[in-house]
C-alpha cells in the first residue's frame, strides 16, 4: 500500500509538470494572498529585471496591470504593505531604475508567511525545475483559471482580464461603505504606536540605503483615500516619517490630482472607474519619469 | 511548531532514529520527554516552566494517591484535581475575569488581562485530572496497577511522558491514563503499523494543508467588520466553508498526533468519526472531539448523575456539562453560549426524542442530517466571531445584504475544496454498498492522489485553529 502510493504520486507528479508545458490559461487566483504569491514568484523567477517597480499596499495592488506601462511591475500585497516588495526586490538582488513607494501604510509590518513561501529553502530551487510547485500552477488554481476561461469566452468579452475583472466588481451600497468608514476613522485616529514608528523608519532607512547603493531612483506617492481619512493621526503620521526618511529635496513625489476626483468603495480602496482613472494618471506619471531620466 | 513545518519534521525524523537505536532503548520515554519539551519550548520558551509544574503536581499528588497513608487518599486526589482546575483557570479565564470585573485601568485588571495563555493548558490539565481520577480508582483498572511499580523516578518518568507527549501534548486527542500510562515499555521498529501510521498522517495533512489552509483564505472575510461588505448568500456559503474548513483542521491536526504517536509505537484514541453524517446532536458529540465528549462524559456528567436522577435533573446536567464544555473551549462569554446553544439542542432533542416517533427511512435520515449539520454550522459562528457584538452584527447584516450579488468566486473555491470531505463522508455512508475489491484497489490511488494535492496545492501555513483551545 505505501509503495504503491507513493509511485502513484510520483508519476501523477511527473505527468502533471510535462501536462504544464503545453497549456495555457490566463491565471486565475483563489484569492487576494494567492494573487500575492502568485505576483511575488512572477517576479521572483521572471520578471525580476523590470525597469520600474511598483511597491506598495492593497491600495496600489488594484492598479490595473493592463493600463500601466509594459517596463512596470507591480509589487503590491493585498493587505499588506510597501515592505514587502521592497523586501522580495532586495532578496532577489534586484536593481530597477525606478522603484515606486506607495506611502500610505508605512507602519504595517513585512508579511513572513508570504516572503517564507516565496524563499522557503528547498522549494524555493525546486520551482526552478518543476513548474508544478508554483503557486500559479496549483491545480485548483489551474481549474479556476479553465472555468473562468470558459466563461469569458461564453461572454465573448473582448476586454482584457484585468479590466473585465475590475469593471465586473459590484457597487458597494452607500450604508455598507458609511459603516466601514465608521470604523476606519475609529482606526485611524488614534496615532500608531512609537515603538512600531521607530522600527519602520529604521528599516525604510536601510531600503533607501540598499536602493542607492544599487543606483534605483526612488519616487514616492500616495493612493487616493477618502478625504475624511486624509487628516487622521495614522495618515500624517505617515507623511512625517516618510519626510523624514526621504528628504523632500532629493526624492520626488507624485502628486495627487484633485483627491474630489475619486470615489471609494469603503474609505481605502478606488472603485472600478477611480481606480482606472488613477492607473491612467500613474502610468502617465512613470513614462514622464522615465523619459525625465533619460534627458 | 506547526505540524506542517520544516522543524517538526525534523524534530520527529531525529528523535525517531535516535529513538530506535538499540543503545537508546532503556531511554525511550526520556527521550520522548526531551522532544517533548522542545515542541512545547518552540512555542514560548518561559511557559514550558508550567508544563513541569504541571508534571511535577501530577506526579506527587498521585504519587501521594497510591502510596500516601489510605485515610487520604481522597484528600490528595481532591487536592491534584482542584490544583489542575486552579491552574486552568489562572492562566485561562483570568484575562476573562479581568476584562469583565475590572476596567482597563485599573492594576489589577491590566494584570489580569495580561496573562498569557499558555498553549495546549486545557489539554494537559485535563490530563492531568485523568491521572487524579484514574489514580484514585486504580483498584479497579488491574492494567493501571502497572504504574505502582518502580521507583520514583520511574513514576516520575511515566507520568512526565504521559502528561508531555507531543503528538497530543497541545490539541489532544485527550488520552486517559489508564489507556496510555499501559503503553509505556521498550519499543521496536518492528512493532510499528507502517500501513496505519502512513494512512493516517496522508489524510491528516491532506486535510490540514490541503482542505483546511485554503478554506480559511476564503473563510477569512466573514471576520468583522468584511463581511458587512458581502452579500448574504456570500456569507452563508463563506459559513459551510468554515464549518468543513474547522473539521478538516481539528480532524486533520487528530490523524496526524496519532499518525506520528504511531510511528513511536503508542495508540492515540480516534478522535473523529465522520461527525457531519450524524441524525442527532447526541450522535454528533459521539463523533465530533470524541476523547473531549467521553471526558466530559466520564468525568462531569456521570459524576453529576447523568440520566438516572429524573428528567429534569438530566437537562440540567446536559447544559451544565455543555456551558463548561463551551468555556473549556475559550475564556469568552460567546464560547459560554455555543456550549448553552448545544446544550438546548441536546435537552430538546431529549424531550422529543421521549415524545415523538419519525419514520426511520432515507428521507427523514437525510432531513436530519441536513439539520444538525446547519444547526453545528451555524453555531460555529460562535468561534470564528468571540467577540459576542460581532455575532450580533453579522445577524443583523444578514438580512441587510439579501439583495447584494454572490460572490461566484467564494463560492466555487468553497464547493471545490468542500467535495473531498464531502465524498469522505458520503464514502463511508455508503461502504457496505461499495464492492471492498473495488475499495481495495482504489485505496492506493485515492491516497497516492492526496500526496500528489499536499505536495502541489497546499494552501499557506497557518496555526491549528485548536492550538488557541
Amino acid at each position: 500500500m505505501v509503495k504503491k502510493t507513493l509511485f502513484i504520486s510520483i508519476v501523477l507528479f511527473l505527468v502533471y509538470n510535462l501536462l504544464l508545458h503545453y497549456i495555457d490559461f490566463p491565471v486565475k487566483p483563489g484569492h487576494q494572498w494567492q494573487e500575492n504569491l502568485i505576483k511575488a514568484e512572477d517576479y521572483v523567477y521572471i520578471k525580476n529585471k523590470s525597469k520600474s517597480v511598483i511597491v506598495g499596499s492593497s491600495l496600489s495592488a488594484l492598479l490595473v496591470d493592463d493600463l500601466l506601462p509594459k517596463s512596470s511591475f507591480n509589487l503590491s500585497f493585498a493587505g499588506h504593505s510597501a515592505f514587502d516588495g521592497l523586501e522580495i526586490i532586495k532578496r532577489t538582488g534586484s536593481s530597477p531604475e525606478v522603484v515606486y513607494i506607495e506611502t500610505n501604510f508605512i507602519f504595517r509590518q513585512a508579511d513572513k508567511g508570504l516572503l517564507n513561501r516565496v524563499f522557503m529553502p528547498v522549494r524555493y530551487s525546486l520551482k526552478k525545475i518543476f513548474p508544478a510547485l508554483m503557486e500559479k500552477n496549483q491545480p485548483v488554481c489551474l481549474f479556476n483559471s479553465v472555468i473562468f476561461w470558459m466563461l469569458s469566452n461564453l461572454k465573448k468579452n473582448l476586454i482584457p482580464a484585468k479590466i473585465d475583472e475590475v469593471i465586473s466588481k459590484q457597487p458597494v451600497r452607500e450604508d455598507t461603505k458609511k459603516l466601514l468608514l465608521d470604523i476606519l476613522i475609529k482606526d485611524y485616529s488614534s496615532p500608531p504606536d512609537q515603538a512600531i514608528v521607530k522600527k519602520n523608519k529604521y528599516k525604510l532607512k536601510k531600503y533607501k540605503d540598499y536602493l542607492e547603493k544599487k543606483g534605483s531612483r526612488v519616487i514616492l506617492f500616495e493612493m487616493p483615500i477618502d478625504e475624511r481619512l486624509i487628516n487622521l493621526n495614522l495618515f500624517v503620521r505617515a507623511r512625517k516619517t516618510i519626510e523624514d526618511v526621504f528628504s523632500p529635496d532629493k526624492y520626488a513625489t507624485i502628486q495627487s490630482p484633485d483627491i474630489k476626483k475619486y470615489n471609494t468603495t469603503d474609505g481605502l480602496h478606488l472603485d472600478r472607474q477611480s481606480v482606472m482613472s488613477y492607473t491612467t494618471f500613474l502610468s502617465s506619471e512613470i513614462k514622464r519619469h522615465s523619459t525625465h531620466k533619460k534627458i | 511548531m506547526l505540524f506542517n513545518s520544516f522543524q517538526f519534521i525534523l524534530l520527529v525524523c531525529v528523535t525517531f532514529f535516535i529513538y530506535y537505536t538499540p543503545a537508546m532503548r532503556k531511554i525511550q520515554p526520556a527521550l520522548l520527554i526531551a522532544a517533548s519539551f522542545i515542541f512545547y519550548a518552540s512555542n514560548q520558551p518561559v511557559l514550558l516552566l508550567l508544563l513541569i509544574f504541571s508534571i511535577t503536581v501530577n506526579t506527587i499528588a498521585s504519587y501521594l494517591v497510591f502510596f500516601g497513608n489510605v485515610k487520604f487518599r481522597k484528600s490528595y486526589a481532591v487536592a491534584g484535581v482542584c490544583l489542575n482546575l486552579l491552574t486552568l483557570a489562572f492562566f485561562k479565564y483570568s484575562p476573562l475575569f479581568g476584562k469583565t470585573f475590572f476596567s482597563p485601568d485599573q492594576a489589577v485588571g491590566h494584570f489580569l488581562t495580561m496573562i498569557p495563555l499558555p498553549i495546549g493548558i486545557s489539554f494537559f490539565t485535563f490530563q492531568g485530572i485523568t491521572l487524579m481520577v484514574d489514580s484514585f480508582r486504580s483498584e479497579k483498572v488491574i492494567e493501571f496497577q502497572k504504574l505502582k511499580t518502580g521507583s520514583f523516578p520511574n513514576y516520575f518518568m511515566n507520568t512526565a511522558l504521559f502528561i508531555s507527549f507531543f503528538p497530543q501534548l497541545v490539541a489532544g486527542p485527550i488520552v486517559k491514563a489508564h489507556d496510555f500510562i499501559p503503553q509505556i515499555k521498550i519499543k521496536y521498529m518492528k512493532d510499528i503499523n507502517w500501513n496505519h501510521c502512513f494512512k493516517s498522517l496522508v489524510l491528516g495533512y491532506f486535510l490540514k494543508m490541503v482542505i483546511a489552509d485554503n478554506l480559511k483564505d476564503q473563510t477569512f472575510w466573514i471576520a468583522f467588520p468584511y463581511f458587512q461588505g458581502n452579500a448574504t448568500s456570500t456569507i452563508l456559503t463563506m459559513l459551510f466553508g468554515y464549518s468543513i474548513q474547522i473539521f478538516s483542521d481539528f480532524a486533520g491536526y487528530s490523524l496526524i498526533a496519532i499518525g506520528v504517536a504511531g510511528l513511536f509505537s503508542y495508540n492515540l484514541p480516534k478522535n473523529f468519526h465522520y461527525p457531519y453524517i450524524s441524525k442527532s446532536l447526541s450522535e454528533f458529540w459521539t463523533r465530533w472531539h470524541i476523547s473531549l465528549s467521553n471526558f466530559l462524559k466520564e468525568y462531569l456528567y456521570f459524576p453529576l448523575g447523568g440520566n438516572r436522577k429524573g428528567e429534569k435533573r438530566t437537562y440540567i446536567n446536559l447544559m451544565v456539562v455543555m456551558v463548561l464544555g463551551g468555556f473549556w473551549h475559550g475564556a469568552a462569554w460567546s464560547y459560554a453560549v455555543w456550549g448553552t446553544f448545544h446544550g438546548a439542542g441536546l435537552a430538546t432533542e431529549r424531550f422529543f426524542r421521549n415524545r415523538l416517533s419519525i419514520p426511520k427511512n432515507t428521507g427523514s435520515n437525510a432531513i436530519k442530517m441536513i439539520a444538525v449539520f446547519t444547526f453545528v454550522t451555524f453555531a460555529w459562528l460562535l468561534f470564528k466571531l468571540p467577540e459576542f457584538n460581532h455575532f450580533i452584527q453579522l445577524m443583523i447584516t444578514l438580512p441587510r445584504n439579501i439583495d447584494m450579488i454572490i460572490n461566484v468566486q467564494v463560492v466555487l473555491q468553497v464547493a471545490v475544496y468542500s467535495l473531498p470531505i464531502i465524498l469522505y463522508h458520503l464514502i463511508y455512508l455508503y461502504r457496505n454498498k461499495i464492492p471492498v475489491l473495488y475499495m481495495n484497489l482504489m485505496e492506493p490511488a485515492i491516497y497516492g492522489f492526496m500526496l500528489f494535492m499536499i505536495i502541489t496545492n497546499s494552501g499557506s501555513p497557518n496555526e491549528f485553529i485548536y492550538f488557541q483551545f
